[in-house]
Order: C-alpha cells, then structure tokens, then sequence
C-alpha cells in the first residue's frame, strides 16, 4: 500500500541509477473500475516530462527505477479517459455514492496489482492532512489515533474541478444510480455549469425526479441555463404542478419557449396550472387524477386502474366525474375493491365529498386536510368542474414548509 | 417508473401566454440576488467600523476622507472578484485555495484567515462589553450572556429573522448622517479633503490609515461574500444583477463611513476633543440626540457588534472546514462535525473572554483588531489575485486589467504601509 503523498517528490532514476528528477504526477486510467498507472509525470527543475508506466522497472515508496538511461526517455501525451492523479483528483471535492454527500480527497491509497499500480481508495481523514504537513508524529502523541479514514474507489465518483471535470463527465453511472433525492443534494453543491452537466446526463425520468428535488433557488436557473430540448423534455417528465411552479420563475420569453417544446398534453396540463395563483390551491394542486364515469362498474373500474398504472399517491381516491367534467363523488380503493364487480360506482360512491375551490387559500387547505384526515381533496372551479387533487403530502409540505427551510443560505444554517 | 398522465377531462382551450404566474419575474429574480453585497456592506461596518471611524475623525478630522474614495474602488473591485469566484466555480474562497494551492499553503492561508477573524470576533466583543457598560450595565454579566444568546441563535438556525432585524436596526447609520449634517460641518474643507489626499509619516498616524483600510476591505468578507453568491446559487447569466448590488453595496459602505467621520470631525475634531473612550465617541451624535447621545451610540453599537460576532465565528468554521475537508453545518452534531462546532465554539469563548479582561481598553481592541486585518489583508488578497486571474479555473471570466490594477494597488499599498509602519514605530 502507498500513500500518493509519500510518493510525490521522490526520486526517480534511470537505468543507471541517473536522477532524472523527481516524480510529479501519476496518470491513470479511469475506464477501470480501479483507475491503474499508465503514465508518470517526472519534473525536473521546472521541466515536466511524461512517461509510459511501462518504463517503471522498479516501483519503491522511497524512489523510482527506470528500465532505460535517461537519453533514450521519450516524452508522451496524455490519451482521453486519463487524468492527472494530484492534478485532478488529490485536493478536490468528489462524489462519495454510499455517504451521499461531496468529500475533500485528502490522500489517496494506491497498491500494486499485476505489475501496475492502483487507486484503491480515499483519504479523507484529518490524520492525512497531518501526513501531508509532516505532523504525523506530533499527532500521533497529542490524540494518539491519526487513523486514515479510507473509502474504497468503488464508492466514489469524481464529478467536480475544470478541464478535470469536462474528462470525466462521461463517467457519472455511479452517480446515476443513486436516489434522485440525494443526486440533487448533491447537485446543490455543485457550481452551475456542473449541475447542468450532471443533469444533462442523467436519463430523462431521473433528471425530472433529481430536477425536483433540488433546492428551489436552483431549479429555474439550472432550467435557464440548459439545453432547451433537454430541459423542456425534463419538465415534460415533471409533475405538473412542479413544472408550473418552475416555469412561474423563468423569465416570460424563456417559460413561453419551453412550453412551446414540450410535449403537447403535458404543456396543456401545465398551463392549466399556470392559470391559478401561486398561493391557492390552483397554485399546488396536480392534474395527475383518476376520473371515473358513474355508470362503471367497480369491474370495470379496477381494469381501467390497471390499464393506466397511476402513481401511489394518486389512486387512494377515485373521482367520479359526469359527462361535463362536473364532480359527482368519490370512491375509496377500499370501497372498490369491497364491490361487487358489477356493482356500478355510483351505488356505492359517497356523494358528500369534501372539496375546496381552485382560489381557497393555502391555510384553508391545509386545515381541511387535517381536520378531515383526507389523502387527497379534490379541487373544483366555480362550475364544480373538476380541475386538480391535493395530495396530503403537498398540504404537508403547506403547514411544514420544508422547501421554505431549504431556501434558507446555508452560511445562516 | 413511468409516469401516465391520468386526466382526460375536457379542457377549455388555453390561448398561449400571458398567464398570470408568468411574467413578474424579473422583478424577483432582482430580489433574490439582492443581498450578498448589501448584507457584507452593513457586517462590514461593525464595532471596529463605527471604532476606527470615529477616531479617524476625532483626531484627524477631514483628513483621511480622501482615503474613502480610493478605498470604495478598492471594495468594489475586491468584493466584486469574490463574488465572480463564487458564481463561476459554485465553490467557496476555501476551497479554491485548496484547489489551487494544495496543502501547505493553505494552511497558511487559513491561518491567516483565523487569527484576522478571531481578531475581529475579539472587536465585536469588545463592541458589546462598551455599548453595556454606556447603558451602565457591568460587562462581566452582560457579554457572558450575549455570547451564550448568539451561540444559541446560531446553533438552533433562526438566523434568517436575525439577520432581517439587525439589517433593518442598521437604519442606525441615518444617525450619523443626521448628527453630521446637524453639526453643520465645513462642507467645503470636509470635500476638498475628499479628493486632495495628505499624509502624515508617523506611526500614530500610519496605524489608523492601516485600520481604516482593514475595517473596511476584510479577509473575512472576501470569504463571506464568496460564501453567500455560492449559497445563492446565482448563475453567470445573472450575474449582472449580484455585480450591480456588490458596487452598491460598497458605496453604502463608504457613504456611512464618510458619514461618521464628518460627524466627528464636526463635532469633536472642531472643538478640538479626542477620542479615550466610549463616552467620547458617541459625542459625535450629541447635535442629534442631545443627552441621550451616549444610548443611541451603545444601541448603534451593540446592533452592529452582535450580527458581526454570529456571523463571525460561523464563517471561519465554515470556511476551515471547507478547505480540510471536515463535517461542517450547523444542522449537524457536535460528534457529526466536532471540528466545526469547535471552531465557531471556541471563536465566541475567545472573543467573550477578552473583552472580560478586567480595565482591558476595549476602544483601543476594536482599533487594533482592524490593524490586524488590514496586515493581514494583502496575504489574502493576493491568492485571490492569483485564483481569479486563473483562466483554468476562471475561464473567459478571469480578471480584466483596470481589476488587477486597482485590487493589486491596494495589496501593494498595504504591505508599503505595513512596511512603513514597522520602520516609523522603530523612530518615533
């Protein structure tokens, strides 16, 4: 095992034990999933020089033995897929997958493997910083444990840094397979243009969900600053009132475009939305509903159910809908599936339903849910046509508002 | 997971825009960039300001108003870099130290960076022990609890209603500029010394020019204002807006300062008073409040010392933590981030403890703590020079020339004049 640290500024000699100066860099290869040695960087006075890694005849923590004498070395290029050791990765910010969150790599642990040398791991410990500023000792008597505090490369994924950062976009699968939720903390920490790399890359579905859960100060911005076709496709995969919320932020030439590259039935739905005040229920409610027509039957029902595979929190209650769009009454899972399968819906709907209108303030909302202990209420214009449902998680969100803490600037807690 | 849309009711059909929530955004996009320079502005005129101000008045009366000029460029221009750093690398100062300088140096750097800190959270402390002992209330109850009320504030996270309160309490300065006017200053003299600069080769004199600078362009407000664009997550594209209130924000602070030293001048200068202590100073609001002078100056500085000494110890925490790589957030455990609650813990102990030193001279603390800054300054600015004309890292917005003339002017100036202050104390 050998610590980078230890090894840059080490000797490095030739063939015939000649210093041809010491070793500046190590550059490896990140297609593997551990990155292996393919090049050194000696540095001689203020000279750089790149070699092949098959050169290395001997590989010691203390010096470096070349197979050639140094008028026979031969000065290479770095390749794509391979970066700089201390130059890209040792002191800058990287992704740890399994802790979810942006680490300072410290040291890095390397071990010889089949004759070439490896990335195995990260040191992000305090004692690291002790090691590298030849403190070790000193440490070591006034706490005695400066203990290295090692993740293994496989849980880690550089995202962050430069020209360093355009090399490893590509590379984000690690980072791909995360919670959408923890992609987005993530995401928040990074600067703007690497959040829309990250999010340009990542599958459709997921960067709507990641879009989502990102801090609400970020989420216009980073839409503004995208793709237009990427980001009217993510907002496509949004849910509606998200979308709606998001696009109310963007400034009107911009929203007007994105609207008009989305795709036809979801910009309908969004625009809806953007037809109610920020602060009604209009402003939160979703158009993501299941209508049923009264004379279906609870059979009928439960296949048209299937058909349409609607999300969790949409299916607890069923709205029955006339003809006209008019709201006649709803009906529980529950109730459904307690039918008879040909019992028609309107003989076991409930038709005093509690619903709110699309211009009742939040508060109103918020303390319908709560005294009615509903999953969702329905959101009806003056018509009584329906228009929207507000799941409880929304109203929550209302009385606990989460995303109002959020946007609170970190530097104030 | 796919995720079908579930209406198919009839929708009446929806002409294009306008739709109300569209279309009254620009308004708050401007809102929600707003801050970051105004709020540095107002922290940068704490207890070492309204200090070093009024004793720059006091004894040199419209002397050194020249300086205020120069210096509201050299502030522009500096807190405008940080700010750029932030927007375009989405990283705070720290971190790009660290990037940049590796290890070794950044050690250096936040060396520097904690004793200028640590030096200026002793000043607001020192604030806070003065504007009690005015309201006669004994000090050596008064700072313990403030210092237990701010660690609190901090820790629980209500800092946002704080920040609202102590930013509109900050009308305060209005004072100032009400006494300034009241006292009928020499309008003439106090312009003509506002763009004629004079100087006085004397430690003394040199002291309280190197104070002014320190009080003013700070280490902690490079890494601040930097930390607060990175929070905001303000994108290139924005940028024009945050720049816009950045310059804003460096002439409020300077027309505050201009204020405070006329006011001075004017009333204490003229008549040919110095500045000893607390009592003093706040004759300056004499032809405003009369006898009540003295409370309007505690509450004045008891108001500007607090916001400071909270957010003081959080940014240095904030910004050791960042460059090393350690657990920070306030929203974390002691155990979870021990590094970092120790830092901002020991910060406010520190700056409780000193200004509790029995017959300490709190006034001369605040002045001094900003000498501080000042020396240090340079060190700071000039791995901010460094980064911010780094086109690897800044890319096409890298340092144009009329910055790096004016930012490194003011680095040179200060190292001259450090320089001159070690030689002049060795002669006089």
């Amino acid at each position: 095992m050998f610590f980078l640290s230890k090894l840059l500024g080490q000797q490095v000699k030739d063939s015939r034990s000649q210093s041809v100066g010491v070793l500046d860099d190590i550059v490896v290869t990140i297609k593997r999933k551990y990155p292996s040695a393919t090049k050194l960087v000696v540095k001689k006075g203020r000279q750089k020089m790149l070699l092949p890694w098959q050169l290395v005849r001997n590989f010691e923590e203390s010096q470096t033995m070349l197979r050639l004498p140094e008028s026979e070395l031969k000065a290479v290029e770095p390749e794509d897929g391979e970066i700089f050791l201390a130059g890209d990765i040792l002191d800058k910010q990287i992704v740890d997958t399994e802790g979810h969150k942006l680490i300072r790599v410290n040291d890095l642990q390397l071990a010889r493997a089949n004759g070439s040398l490896r990335v195995v791991g990260v040191d992000i410990s305090g004692g690291a910083i002790m090691r590298r500023l030849g403190l070790s000792k000193l440490a070591e008597r006034l706490s005695r444990r400066v203990e290295p505090h090692l993740l293994d490369w496989k849980a880690v994924e550089p995202v962050s840094g430069g020209e360093a950062g355009m090399k490893l976009q590509v590379t984000h699968d690690k980072l791909a397979l995360l919670h959408p939720a923890d992609i987005a903390d993530i995401a928040n920490e990074l600067s703007p243009e690497e959040r829309v790399a990250v999010v340009e890359s990542l599958e459709d579905e997921i960067a709507a969900d990641t879009v989502e859960e990102m801090h609400p100060n970020f989420q216009a911005i980073l839409l503004n600053d995208m793709d237009e076709r990427k980001a009217a496709t993510i907002l496509s995969n949004m849910d509606p009132d998200d979308a709606a919320d998001l696009l109310a932020d963007l400034p009107e030439e911009k929203a007007a475009s994105l609207l008009a590259s989305m795709r036809l039935k979801e910009a309908r739905d969004v625009k809806q939305l953007l037809r109610y005040e920020e602060d009604t229920a209009g402003g939160i409610m979703t158009t993501e509903f299941v209508p049923l027509p009264p004379g279906m039957t609870a059979g009928q029902a439960i296949g048209r159910l299937r058909e349409l595979e609607p999300d969790a929190e949409t299916i607890y209650y069923i709205y029955v809908v006339d003809d006209d769009g008019h709201l006649a009454g709803v009906v529980s899972l529950r109730d459904l599936l307690l039918a008879r399968r040909d019992q028609r819906v309107e003989e076991f709907m409930e038709h005093h339903l509690i619903s709110i209108r699309t211009d009742t303030p939040l508060e109103e909302v918020a303390q319908v849910v709560a005294k009615y202990n509903l999953l969702a209420v329905p959101v009806t214009d003056e018509d009584n046509i329906l228009r929207g449902i507000i799941t409880v998680d929304d109203a929550i969100d209302i009385i606990l508002p989460l995303s109002w803490k959020k946007r609170l600037p970190k530097i104030f807690g | 997971m796919s995720r079908p849309r579930l209406s198919s009711l009839p929708s009446p059909r929806l002409s294009a825009l306008p739709l109300p929530r569209i279309g009254r955004t620009r308004l708050l996009l401007f809102l929600a960039m707003m801050g970051p320079g105004l709020i540095t502005a107002n922290a940068d005129n704490d207890a070492g300001g309204i200090a070093t101000y009024s004793i720059a008045g006091a004894r040199f009366g419209y002397g050194m108003l020249w300086m205020l000029l120069l210096i509201t460029f050299s502030l522009a221009v500096t807190q405008e870099m940080g700010a750029r750093m932030g927007v375009v690398t989405g990283q705070g100062l720290a971190a790009l130290i660290r990037e940049r300088f590796r290890l070794k140096l950044t050690v250096f750097a936040m060396t520097a960076m904690l004793i200028a800190n640590l030096g200026t959270t002793i000043a607001e402390f020192s604030g806070i022990a003065t504007s009690f002992q005015l309201f006669g209330a004994s000090k050596y109850y008064t700072v313990p609890f403030i210092a237990v009320m701010i660690w609190l504030l901090v820790v629980r996270g209500s800092y946002k209603i704080a920040e609202r309160v102590f930013l509109v309490f900050s009308s305060f300065y209005l004072a100032y500029v009400v006494s300034g006017v009241l006292a009928h200053p020499d309008w003439a003299q106090a312009l003509h010394s506002t763009v004629v600069p004079t100087f006085q080769l004397n430690s003394a004199y040199i002291l309280l020019f190197i104070a002014v600078i320190g009080t003013t362009i700070t280490p902690w407000g490079q890494f601040f204002i930097q930390a607060y664009v990175v929070d905001k997550g303000i994108s290139i594209k924005h940028y024009r807006y945050t720049r816009a209130e950045v310059i804003m924000g460096a002439i409020v602070t300077d027309v505050v300062a201009f204020f405070i030293i006329v006011a001075c001048a004017a009333t204490i200068y003229s008549t040919g008073g110095d500045i000893n202590s607390a009592e003093d100073a706040a004759l300056a609001l004499v032809p405003l409040a009369g006898q009540f002078a003295s409370k309007l100056f505690a509450f004045g500085l008891l108001n500007a010392s607090v916001l400071a000494a909270g957010i003081l110890p959080l940014a240095t925490a904030y910004a050791i933590c960042e460059a090393f790589g350690f657990e920070s957030g306030v929203n974390r455990s002691f155990k979870e981030a021990p590094i970092f609650h120790g830092i901002f813990t020991a910060s406010i102990v520190v700056g409780a403890l000193v200004a509790l030193i029995p017959n300490v001279p709190l006034l001369a603390i605040m002045v001094l703590a900003q000498d501080v800054n000042g020396i240090l300054l340079p060190l700071i600015l000039i791995f901010v020079m460094v980064i911010v004309n780094d086109r690897g890292i800044m890319g096409k917005y890298a340092n144009g020339r009329l910055n790096n003339l004016i930012a490194g002017t003011t680095t040179v100036a200060l190292i001259i004049l450090s320089v001159l202050l070690v030689i002049t104390s060795f002669f006089t």
